[in-house]
This record gives structure tokens, sequence and C-alpha cells, in this order.
């Protein structure tokens, strides 16, 4: 969400202009949304206007802190995103790779995480995505 | 004043069942105060114009493939 406000030109920005047409739902978290606000300070306050406008495409469910399964993850700051996105998503799409780093491209109890330009990749690859 | 020595010897005399109840009562109490969410990440200025970088190649790269 930094990077989709922050670059009109990257991925991110990509799954938001294409999440209506290809009936993809965006969905996150205020955990998330608290951190993207927060980030979003250090960039010109251009970015924090088109955070406003691409928040409203956003369905927004609750935090999920705790869940009944084991979870070996080191970040305890990421324990939010990871679960919130485990609880109402199939898919959790992050450009963190240093906190994800063991388990971007793989799963986590079915989840799926990848960045937003594998997103991108892997649905032009199932030719579900003619123009980007 | 209670102390945690008066709450063990207590709960030494509670039976079996009780001791269960409270335990089940400690766990809810524990579960419920680690459940508050940790402060957001703030991420450094670095680490994000990376990631601008990387997304933007990503979606070059994506084009590319049309």
């Amino acid at each position: 969400m930094i990077a989709g406000a922050a670059s009109a030109e990257g991925a991110s920005r990509a799954v938001f202009r294409l999440a209506e047409s290809h009936l993809w739902r965006l969905v996150t978290t205020p955990y998330a949304i608290t951190e993207t606000v927060r980030n979003l300070a250090e960039f010109p306050p251009q970015a924090t206007a088109t955070w406003l406008q691409l928040r409203s495409q956003l369905l927004i469910v609750d935090d999920v802190l705790t869940i009944d399964k084991p979870a070996v993850f080191p970040v305890e700051k990421d324990r939010p995103i990871l679960f919130g996105a485990l609880a109402s998503a199939d898919v959790l799409l992050t450009l963190d790779r240093v906190d994800f780093r063991r388990v971007i491209g793989s799963r986590f109890y079915g989840l799926e995480i990848i960045t937003p330009g594998m997103w991108l990749s892997r649905e032009r690859e199932a030719g579900r995505l003619d123009r980007v | 004043m209670v102390t945690l020595a008066d709450i063990e010897a207590a709960a030494v005399s509670l039976s079996p069942a009780e001791k269960q109840e409270l335990m089940l009562f400690l766990a809810s109490r524990l579960r419920a105060e680690g459940a508050m969410p940790p402060e957001p990440h703030v991420f450094s200025a670095d680490e994000m114009s990376r990631w601008i970088e990387e997304d933007e190649a990503d979606l070059r790269r994506v084009r590319e493939q049309q």
C-alpha cells in the first residue's frame, strides 16, 4: 500500500488500477492502514493524497493478533499482517523481502505470500491479464 | 495485600476441577493481555525506496511479457 501510494509506475499501483476490472478483492486491516499512514510521512504530500484515493478500494477487515495454529515468525510487528491475511485473503502481497524473506514465494497454512509483481506476472501467464 | 505466595497457597487447596477452571481463567487473561497489537513498523526511507525501485522494475518486467 505504501508503494502503491508513492509510485504510479510500480506493480503495486497496477494491482489497485486493475483490481476492479479483474474482480480482485483488495483486503487490508486497521493495523496495516496505520502502518501505511505512519510511513507515508516520509514521502511528499502527494503520496498521502493518492493513498486516500486508493484506500476507498480496500475492504477493511478486523485485525487478527493470534491464531490457533503454531506460528514461528520472528518479526512480531508483521504477525498482524500475516494473521490478518490468513483470516481473510487467499494471497498476501508484500514487498517486504526482509521480514518476509523466509516465507515470500511460499505458503503459510495455505496463504500464498508473493510480491505484487509476482501476482501480476502469474495472472499474465495464466492468461487472465491482457494489458498492464 | 494478597501476594503471589498467598494465591499459590490458596490454589493448592482447590479441587482438581477448580484448579482446571483457574488455569483456563489465567490462560484467557494472558491471551487477552497479549493480544494488543504491536506498534506498527516504521521503515527507513532507504528500505522503502528500495521497495519502490523493485516494484517499478517488476511492473516493467510484466509489461515486457506482453
